[in-house]
C-alpha cells in the first residue's frame, strides 16, 4: 500500500537519505532502528512532504509524488494520506484537548460541528483522555500530551501513521502509557511506521522492523530475524551495543 | 494654586480630551491593523515586499515622530497631491501616529510569532492545514498574547503621542490646557490638570490590559 522507491534527500552538502526503497503493506506495523543521526526521523518527515526530497517518489494509496515533478497540489493530496506524531508532541498550546483533536475534522475536512465532536471524544476516548476533554496542554504530563498527539493524527484518518521517536521526549515512567496506546493501534491493525529506540517494544509491536545507517535501510525483517539472527555486521553491532 | 480656576476648567479640558481619545483609538485601530500585515510578511519572509518593509520600519523607528508629522502635514501638504492639500491637521496626526505606531507595534509582534515554536506549524502542516489556517488559528493567536503588554504600551504611547496634534492646530487636551494657561496665565494649573488627565487615562488602559491578559492567559 505504500511503496518508497529510490528516496534521496540532501542537507546543503549532507546527503541524509542516500535511496531508501520500502514497503509497507496494509495494517502492517514497521519499526525503523538505527543509530542517530541516520535519517529515520528525515525520512518519516519526507513521507508527510514536511521536508521535501531531491529525488525519489512515494506512493501512498492512490496518491503517488514524484520528487522532482511534484505540484504543491500532489503534495496536499500526499500529507492527507498520513499524520505525523510528533518527539516534542506540538500540540496546538492556545487550544483545549478537544479542539486539538477537533482541528484535522472541522478546520481541515470541514465536517459540521456536531459530527466532529462525537467523532473526537471517540478518539479521545481510545487514549483513555475523554475526562481531560477541555484541559489545556500545559496542564498535562508529557504522557498524556503524547496522547492526544496520538488522537489529533487519528482524526486525520490517514492510511498511515507516521511516528517520530514518541517516547523519546518522556520520563521512563511515561513511557509506558504511550506505548500501550500504540501497541493497542497495531492490535487493531492500524498502519504505522515508527521511528523508535524502544527496543523491546519494536520487537514486542512490530511486524516488520527495519535497520537504518548511514542514510541507507541495510537490513529489514520480522523483529524475530533482525533481532534472533542479524545478518549484517552493523545490525549485529548496532543491537550489541544496545542492548548492554 | 488657583482652585477656582481648575475646577472650571476641568470641565473644558475634559471636553477636549474626547478628541485625545479618539486619535489614539483611531491611530490604535489602524496602526495595529498594518503591524499584524508587516509583521506577518516579515515573518514568513515573503520574497520583494520583505526588505521594503524592514526599511519602513527602520525608517518611522528612527525618525522623530514630530519630524514625520510635519513631513506628511506641511511637507506632503505642499506637493500638489489633492488629498494631501485639503488634509485636516486631524487626518494628518492619525496618518503620522499611524504609521509610526505600526512600525514599533510590528518590530514587537514579528518578536512575539517567532517565539511560537516551529512544531506547532509543523504539526498543522502535517495535519492538512492551510498556511492561513495556521497562522489565524494557531500561531497569531500565541503571539498575540505574547505581544499584549508592548501593544499596550503602544496604545499608552499613542494617547501621549496625540499631544504632538497641538503643534498643528488641533483642538485636543493639550491645546485646550494652553488655551486655557494663556487666557489668565494659570499655565501651571492648566498643563497640571492635562498631566492628571493623561495620567488617568493611562492608568485605566493598564487596568484593561491586565484583565485582558489575565484572559489571554486561561491556557497557560
Amino acid at each position: 500500500m505504500i511503496k518508497i522507491t529510490n528516496l534521496h534527500k540532501k542537507f546543503d552538502q549532507l546527503e541524509v537519505l542516500r535511496g531508501i526503497d520500502l514497503e509497507i503493506q496494509k495494517g502492517e506495523v514497521v519499526a525503523v532502528i538505527g543509530p542517530s543521526g541516520t535519517g529515520k526521523s528525515t525520512l518519516l518527515r519526507c513521507i508527510n512532504y514536511l521536508e521535501q526530497p531531491e529525488q525519489g517518489t512515494i506512493a501512498i494509496g492512490e496518491v503517488s509524488v514524484d520528487a522532482q515533478s511534484s505540484t504543491p497540489k500532489e503534495i496536499k493530496a500526499l500529507r492527507h494520506q498520513s499524520a505525523m506524531v510528533f518527539q516534542s508532541y506540538n500540540l496546538f498550546k492556545n487550544m483545549t484537548v478537544l479542539d486539538n483533536v477537533l482541528q484535522p475534522l472541522v478546520t481541515v475536512q470541514k465536517m459540521p460541528r456536531g459530527k466532529a465532536l462525537e467523532e473526537a471524544r471517540g478518539y479521545l476516548k481510545q487514549v483513555s483522555l475523554l475526562d481531560k476533554e477541555n484541559e489545556y496542554p500545559s496542564r498535562l504530563s508529557g504522557g498524556q500530551q503524547q496522547r492526544v498527539g496520538i488522537a489529533r493524527a487519528m482524526a486525520v484518518k490517514p492510511q498511515i501513521i507516521l511516528f517520530d521517536e514518541p517516547t523519546a521526549a518522556l520520563d521512563p515512567s511515561l513511557v509506558g502509557e504511550v506505548l500501550e496506546v500504540i501497541r493497542d493501534l497495531a492490535k487493531k491493525h492500524t498502519t504505522m511506521l515508527i521511528v523508535t529506540h524502544e527496543m523491546r517494544f519494536a520487537r514486542e509491536a512490530a511486524d516488520k522492523v527495519v535497520f537504518m545507517a548511514d542514510g541507507q535501510i541495510v537490513e529489514q525483517g520480522p523483529p524475530e530475524q533482525i533481532f534472533g539472527n542479524p545478518q549484517n555486521e552493523r545490525t549485529k553491532n548496532f543491537l550489541q551495543l544496545s542492548q548492554r | 494654586m488657583d482652585f477656582e480656576f481648575i475646577v472650571k476648567i476641568i470641565p473644558q479640558l475634559i471636553a477636549a480630551t474626547k478628541h485625545t481619545i479618539s486619535l489614539a483609538i483611531l491611530s490604535l485601530v489602524i496602526s495595529l491593523t498594518l503591524a499584524i500585515i508587516i509583521s506577518s510578511i516579515i515573518y514568513y519572509n515573503v520574497k520583494i515586499i520583505t526588505p521594503i518593509l524592514k526599511v519602513y520600519v527602520s525608517f518611522f523607528r528612527g525618525t522623530p515622530a514630530l519630524c514625520q508629522l510635519y513631513l506628511i502635514y506641511f511637507g506632503l501638504g505642499n506637493m500638489g497631491i489633492p488629498f494631501f492639500a485639503k488634509m485636516t491637521g486631524y487626518t494628518a496626526v492619525v496618518i503620522a501616529l499611524s504609521l509610526n505606531m505600526s512600525a514599533y507595534m510590528a518590530e514587537n509582534l514579528r518578536g512575539a510569532l517567532s517565539s511560537v515554536e516551529k512544531g506547532q506549524s509543523e504539526a498543522g502542516i502535517s495535519i492538512g492545514m492551510s498556511s492561513l489556517q495556521i497562522f489565524s488559528l494557531v500561531v497569531f493567536p500565541q503571539a498575540f498574547r505574547v505581544a499584549v503588554p508592548s501593544l499596550s504600551n503602544s496604545f499608552v504611547d499613542l494617547v501621549k503621542g496625540s499631544s504632538m496634534a497641538f503643534t498643528i492646530g488641533v483642538a485636543e487636551l493639550m491645546a485646550s490646557a494652553n488655551m486655557a494657561g494663556i487666557a489668565t496665565y494659570n499655565f501651571f494649573e492648566a498643563f497640571f490638570v492635562a498631566a492628571i488627565i493623561y495620567w488617568i487615562i493611562t492608568i485605566c488602559i493598564n487596568f484593561l490590559q491586565k484583565m485582558l491578559e489575565k484572559r489571554l492567559n486561561r491556557a497557560y
